[in-house]
């Protein structure tokens, strides 16, 4: 009677039960996003498919894989396509063993009703473990229970949904001396009463290894009702029974050999479905493993955030030593997880090193990806890339056990879960590009180098350079020839054809914005700088601004705003007389920056004095001027004058004051004050004068004023409406001093303490002092050899600035002066010249002289075939060595850039070209071109 | 100022100075009338009035008009300048007890009524704060709680304060200190399970017992003999550790689940969903649980906020924080939501018509965050056709404002509470000695220093005479030692 009621009763509590646990699993999974993926590598880890698929397509639908092909399969026309030849997909890894979910409190030795499910929290993203490629992990109740809970599984989706794959996913039971010896259970009689017991502490077992399996074998006999016993309920015991009679694995995680063999042995006598978990100390028993079939989930005990403690005595120790997993070669089903304790996040890295006991590299993928996938029960879901799988993918820098792979991207069900720090292909993240050749400079070459550019600057060049963990990697392969950007020492490009003239203190940079097409068309081109100057150059000096042909905006794009001050000896005139207007020019800046210097000097010493504490009290000085803006005339001042005669009864006094410009004659009424703003404007003709004044008369004309200076300071005539009005007035000046005019300006000449002042700017000098200060160069335009020779006797000789001359067609004339005093030349659009009768390219023959050369385009996007000007130069016999200096370090290092363009060094500017080959070899195409360390797209 | 044209019926403040004098003032005969004229009336439900009256009859509120009749026989108070508010109901509280929690884990058996201590501060803070309703319930650090009860923050006993009770009972997804999320959600489950199991057997126990009672011998098979026992059961044959959750699954007492994180939430619907208690269930929420929000949108079931009103998150990886503002979130998604003042001093967190201010301030419209402290808190304890709004029917719960009550220098001049005239501002001994420091203060600023000083140490003594000499005297000791 009694057995019938609890079995009828148990079995429905269980359907209850079964009912309410099951419930949460049923969280329906939102429709993952469509798409296809072409990457230079995927490695499918299905055995359906090549290890390796170069070049290969993944086809995304409703985020799971529909199918997976190489180079021959064409991507479907209905989805958009992401390209990643540089990366390597392979699947998201599978955690088969973690301690995410930490160890329940819970006294009950066979505690099957706490659930690991109940502590993930699906609004934590866990963006370490996500970014470390983890996309499913199991969740283990713990390791200090002989029955610890029941397991789960749980996946890093976009969104709280679907994050937990599997909430009962395996009954979860220790083995060994850490689930021995449970504490005592002690339960409280709630309420008290007499007819209830108190009930002493309860001591549970196991006790010992000796008793674990008795205990587990009773716990379930119990449980299920086998034993015949009747019992208190217990929601353990539920939750074992239901376990236990579930197809649900049993995971048997146990540390030392012998309890992996009892788990063998174990399951020799169920018909349970399970498997084991177990670390290096079980290597003994690894035959007896590999014999029995069962799958291992191998807990890597590998420390590698810091060195592992000392070995010591302790047979643990042993645990430490991942060769260890050789033993385990033979087991069929081997899954690689962490050891407790140890992050999860190390897992692709420890994995690797697995390598080393002799494991294949296939084996190790496997090993945390389908394996798991299939230990665990989820491999129709997850684990591999084959169609019907979720499309769970990591895409990779390299090989995924390659020491400096990194995890670049993570899919899960096609979402994007993770992107490396701002890197990708997008945003201005690190990047590493490796070529078989890579030219540093003038005789300058790196043979398979590589380049590490961070945040647009490259910040490593060598053989091999660092691999943060957010750089894409881009492989050029060993035929590839990388160069940095080349360089347009004069364009317009940006400018649009618009060639009116521009002021001395107006850069060019203020016009420049996001990248259109022409720039994009320039950039593709290899070209990354241009030096921006006007389609007329002005001879009082034109800033030239040095711009970059792509970048997010004008922060990006501008290098320098003032990079050269350009001046123009060409054109009309005597080409003799055009420096004296320079001399006269390149003074006036002089005196403006000795002006400055000597503002600094003062500066310095007052700043000294003042560290020094010997400032004297002083007030500061104030110089008070008066400047008349006139001189004395015979108009201007303040003149009394009288009304009289026509209408008025009686004559009307007040008073005016008058200017003279000229002839001009300006004048206001100042005492009556008139109600509004009385223009009175003349002329004055010899000792006439006559005007008018401008006054609201309701629509009957313009009164007019004529008189004559009878004599010094005393004018007569009439003024009134013509023809209607006419009244007489003479005015007597009462004061020539022109007081509306004159000016008093007081200007204090130091400040606070003594502290002397600035001079004031003059935007228009401003650009000079750069040059005068030797900042910058002087680019001047000049063709005609006379005028080279003044120019260099002018700028180089008697001002000693840096210049760079532009165009320089007879210059040939002055080679070696212009090599002796270092100042390169941009050669003009057309570069071979006629000498006589015979022709050269002038870029050749000045190189020959040892003098510094650079080309330009001297048009907007016709900077586009700036690389081919190098090409036929070299076809013409310039060396190519200096026809890319010409290109790039010889610009950069004449307009004093070499610090940001022009050679690829560390702090320079990531500006790279990529050819296939060598870049005046005609065959050589342009395969990438990175500006700011961000590949500029076609 | 408020005039009382008649004598009023209390005259007991002046005498004592402690909340024992604040609750003998509600010990007193109601007025059996009392028209409230000539205040702005923000009634929460309905259309606000500038110039208004509300009259209260016998305890409940019977008209509210610009042009209502007052009997002849009503005690009028002018209310010319002021503003009259429902009372402010405080949705969860556990401070009318002595200590918050319980440490039984699963504890469904207690009740909040042999814990509540008419005597303390907090109610007198409540009455002088416009708080006439508290739902007074065992605090978060539980499995599952006891049974809650509504009070008035007058009266000298349990039975005088209540308002209602068996309201709720308190239960938590959240782990209760020292325990783990699978220990928390295990014994939840556990009771659950243990309850299904006890009612299963009881018929069976119900029937032997019966014919015991006849020495009659048992002639039928199990399941018959279930049948006829269950019949046969009434609510006295359930045990203490059952009864309340029998009461609780029937609906007879509501359910407040603590969800005190995002992740709480899910399983605190599913623990609803299970029990069949959803349709009477509130949600008791944390500082991150808005995260939760889609979940709870779905359930149609009020919640209670707790009293961080913004949170600010962290990017692990960018290090970029993000602040919400919690109560625009469950505004935005209409759920309704109760707010809850804060235990400590921050001035934010005390007074519910300032949390309402803030709510204001950060975007919530003002109608919403009016009914967030009078009539969503209502309705959650299951009261919202005789508390938090000032309508016809209603129970007259009342503020008078000085201002209006989302100002911040407003303050409650009067409370009326059933009707009672609970709470005179000019008659608050403690307030009015707070401000008599406060007026002295003033007046010694003016003052040269050394008088300064004088008043100073003569009022902190004063201070020091009306707290605990005993305590004072070993704290002394401590200091010394």
């Amino acid at each position: 009677m009694r057995i019938v009621r609890a079995l009828a009763r148990t079995v429905a509590l269980g359907a209850g039960l079964a009912a309410g646990l099951l419930g949460p699993v049923a969280t329906a999974t939102a429709d993952g996003p469509s798409f296809a993926v072409r990457a230079g590598r995927i490695m499918p880890v299905s055995p359906d498919h090549p290890w390796v698929i170069e070049d290969g397509l993944i086809v995304v639908r409703d985020g799971r894989i529909e199918r997976v092909g190489g180079a021959d399969m064409a991507p479907p026309s209905d989805l958009p396509l992401v390209s990643m030849p540089d990366a390597t997909i392979v699947p998201g890894f599978v955690a088969a063993s973690t301690s995410v979910a930490g160890q329940h409190g819970g006294v009950p030795s066979m505690g099957a009703a706490y659930r690991a499910a109940d502590t993930l929290d699906p609004y934590d993203d866990d963006p370490t473990l996500v970014a470390a490629g983890i996309t499913t992990m199991h969740l283990n109740p713990g390791w200090h229970r002989m029955v610890s809970g029941q397991g789960a599984i749980a996946r890093m989706t976009a969104g709280p949904d679907g994050r937990i794959m599997r909430e009962l996913a395996d009954l979860t039971i220790n083995l060994g001396p850490g689930a021995a010896n449970p504490p005592d259970v002690v339960e409280f009689t709630i309420p008290p009463s007499p007819d209830q017991e108190i009930n002493p502490a309860r001591p549970q077992r196991p006790a010992s290894r000796m008793t674990q399996f008795l205990a587990l074998k009773h716990a379930i006999a119990r449980a299920t009702g086998a034993s015949g016993e009747d019992t208190e309920f217990s929601v353990h015991d539920v939750a074992l029974r239901d376990a236990w009679r579930s197809t649900r694995p049993l995971r048997i995680q146990a540390q030392d050999a012998v309890d992996l063999a009892g788990a063998v042995s174990f399951f020799g006598q169920t018909d349970r479905r399970g498997y084991l978990v177990g670390g290096a100390d079980a290597a003994d028993v690894a035959p007896l493993i590999a014999d029995s079939g069962m799958p291992l989930v191998f807990t890597m005990d590998v420390a590698l955030r810091a060195p592992g403690g000392d070995v010591g005595e302790d047979r643990n120790a042993r645990g430490r030593m991942i060769d260890d997993l050789a033993h385990f070669r033979r087991v069929e089903h081997l899954a690689l997880a962490m050891a407790p304790g140890r992050s999860v996040a190390d897992l692709r890295l420890t994995a690797a090193m697995a390598q080393r006991s002799g494991l294949p590299a296939r084996r190790v993928l496997e090993a945390i990806t389908r394996v798991p996938a299939e230990i665990l029960g989820i491999d129709d879901e997850v684990g591999s890339l084959a169609p019907g799988r979720r499309a769970d993918m990591l895409v990779l820098t390299g090989d995924p056990l390659a020491t400096s792979t990194h995890v670049q991207r993570v899919y899960v069900d096609g979402h994007v879960v993770h992107r490396a720090a701002a890197g990708g292909d997008a945003g201005s993240g690190a990047m590493v590009v490796r070529a078989g050749t890579v030219w540093l400079g003038p005789g300058e070459w790196l043979r398979d180098g590589e380049v590490l550019i961070e945040d647009g600057v490259i910040v490593e060049v060598g053989r091999r350079v660092g691999r943060p963990p957010h750089a894409r990697v881009v492989d050029a392969g060993p035929d590839a020839f990388v160069t940095p950007g080349l360089i347009d020492a004069h364009g317009h490009l940006g400018l649009r054809g618009d060639r009116s003239g521009v002021g001395s203190n107006i850069s060019l940079a203020r016009l420049i914005g996001a990248p259109d097409r022409p720039e994009a068309r320039v950039a593709s081109a290899g070209v990354t700088s241009v030096m921006l100057a006007p389609y007329a150059l002005g001879s009082s000096g034109t800033q030239i601004a040095a711009i970059k042909t792509d970048g997010h905006g004008r922060a990006d794009r501008v290098v320098e705003t003032t990079a050269a001050i350009a001046f123009t000896v060409s054109g009309a005139g005597d080409p003799r007389s055009t420096p004296a207007q320079l001399r006269q020019r390149l003074n006036a800046g002089k005196q403006y920056v000795e002006q400055w210097a000597e503002y600094e000097k003062k500066l310095e010493e007052w700043k000294k004095k003042r560290a020094e504490g010997k400032l004297e009290e002083t007030k500061a000085e104030v110089e008070v001027t008066t400047e008349e803006t006139a001189e004395v005339d015979p108009i201007t001042g303040t003149w009394d004058a009288e009304l009289s005669g026509g209408p008025l009864p009686e004559p009307q006094r007040g008073r005016v004051a008058m200017k003279l410009d000229g002839e001009a004659i300006e004048a206001r009424l100042l005492d009556p004050v008139p109600p509004t703003e009385v223009r009175i404007t003349g002329t004055l003709k010899g000792k006439e004068i006559s005007g008018t004044i401008e006054l609201d008369t309701g629509g009957m004309g313009t009164p007019t004023f004529q008189g004559t200076i009878v004599e010094e300071d005393l004018i007569r005539g009439t003024a009134g409406l013509e023809g209607m009005v006419e009244v007489n007035f003479e005015m007597r000046r009462t004061d020539k001093a022109a007081v509306e005019f004159k000016v008093t300006r007081s200007r204090r000449t130091t400040g606070k303490g003594g502290r002397p002042l600035p001079p004031e700017v003059n935007e228009r000098l401003e650009p000079l002092r750069a040059l005068l200060e030797k900042r910058i160069p002087a680019l001047i335009e000049v063709s005609d050899r006379r005028a080279i020779e003044a120019v260099l006797d002018v700028f180089v000789k008697e001002f000693e600035l840096p210049i760079v001359l532009l165009g320089g067609q007879e210059a040939r004339a002055h080679a070696d002066r212009l090599r002796e005093s270092g100042v390169g030349v941009v050669l003009p659009p057309q570069v071979l010249r006629r000498d006589d009768l015979t022709w050269y390219h002038q870029g050749h023959d000045l190189d020959r002289h040892g003098v510094s050369i650079a080309f330009q385009s001297a048009t907007g996007d016709g900077a586009a075939t700036l690389r081919d000007v190098g090409t036929f130069a070299v076809a013409r016999g310039l060396s190519p060595e200096a026809a890319l200096a010409a290109l790039t370090t010889e610009p950069a290092r004449m307009f004093g850039l070499e610090d940001r363009i022009g050679s690829i060094a560390p702090g320079c500017d990531g500006d790279l070209v990529i050819f296939t080959g060598h870049p005046f070899e005609a065959a050589s195409a342009i395969e990438r071109v990175i500006i700011n360390g961000e590949e500029v797209r076609p | 100022m408020t005039q009382l044209r008649r004598p009023p019926i209390v005259h007991f403040l002046a005498a004592a100075c402690t909340a024992a004098a604040l609750a003998v003032t509600a010990a007193a005969e109601p007025p059996a009338k009392v028209a409230l004229t000539g205040g702005r009336v923000i009634p929460v439900v309905g259309e606000e009035l500038a110039t208004g009256t509300v009259l209260i009859e016998h305890g409940r509120i019977t008209a509210i008009g610009t042009d209502v009749d007052i009997p002849y026989d009503a005690m009028e108070v002018d209310c010319t300048g002021k503003v009259l508010f429902p009372g402010m109901i405080h949705p969860h509280s556990f401070e009318g007890l002595d200590v918050p929690n319980e440490t039984l884990p699963v504890a469904p058996f207690l009740d909040v009524y042999d814990a509540i201590d008419p005597s303390r501060s907090f109610f007198e803070n409540c009455l002088r704060d416009g708080v006439t309703t508290v739902h007074v319930m065992q605090a978060n650090n539980t499995v599952i709680g006891g049974v809650s009860r509504l009070v008035r923050p007058i009266g000298l006993a349990v039975e005088e304060m209540t308002v209602a009770g068996d309201v709720a009972l308190k239960l938590s997804t959240s782990p209760r200190g020292g325990y783990d999320r699978m220990q928390q959600m295990a014994e939840l489950r556990e009771a659950f399970a243990e309850l299904d199991d006890y009612l299963e057997r009881l018929p069976e126990q119900k029937y032997e017992a019966y014919l015991a009672e006849r020495d009659e011998e048992i002639t039928v098979g199990p399941e018959e003999a279930r049948r006829r026992g269950a019949q046969l059961i009434t609510d006295a044959d359930y045990d203490d550790p059952h009864r309340n959750l029998v009461r609780l699954r029937r609906g007879d007492l509501g359910a407040w689940i603590h969800a005190g994180a995002a992740m709480d939430v899910g399983p605190a619907l599913q623990i609803a969903r299970d029990q069949d208690i959803l349709d009477h269930t509130v949600f008791v929420l944390g500082t991150t649980s808005f995260k939760a929000i889609r979940e709870l949108q779905g359930t149609g079931r009020p919640v209670v906020l707790g009293s961080t009103l913004t949170y600010r998150d962290r990017d692990e990886l960018t290090g970029e924080i993000e602040e919400t503002f919690i109560p625009l979130e469950f505004y935005k998604a209409r759920i309704p939501f109760s707010l809850v003042p804060g235990g400590g001093s921050a001035l934010s967190e005390r007074y519910l018509n300032y949390m309402a201010a803030v709510c204001v301030r950060n975007g919530i419209p003002r109608q919403a965050a009016l009914e967030a402290i009078t009539i969503n808190p209502a309705r959650a304890v299951g009261m919202g056709d005789d508390l938090g709004s000032l309508e016809p029917g209603k129970i007259a719960n009342v503020v008078i404002f000085s201002g209006d009550p989302l100002s911040f220098d407003s303050w409650v001049e009067h409370v009326f509470i059933d009707g009672i005239h609970a709470y005179d501002r000019t008659k608050d001994p403690r307030l009015a000695e707070l401000m008599k420091l406060e007026a002295d203060a003033e007046a010694d600023d003016a003052d040269d220093d050394e008088g300064d000083m004088a008043a100073d140490g003569d009022a902190s003594e004063d201070a020091a005479g009306a707290g605990d000499g005993d305590g004072d005297g070993a704290d002394r000791d401590g200091a010394d030692g």
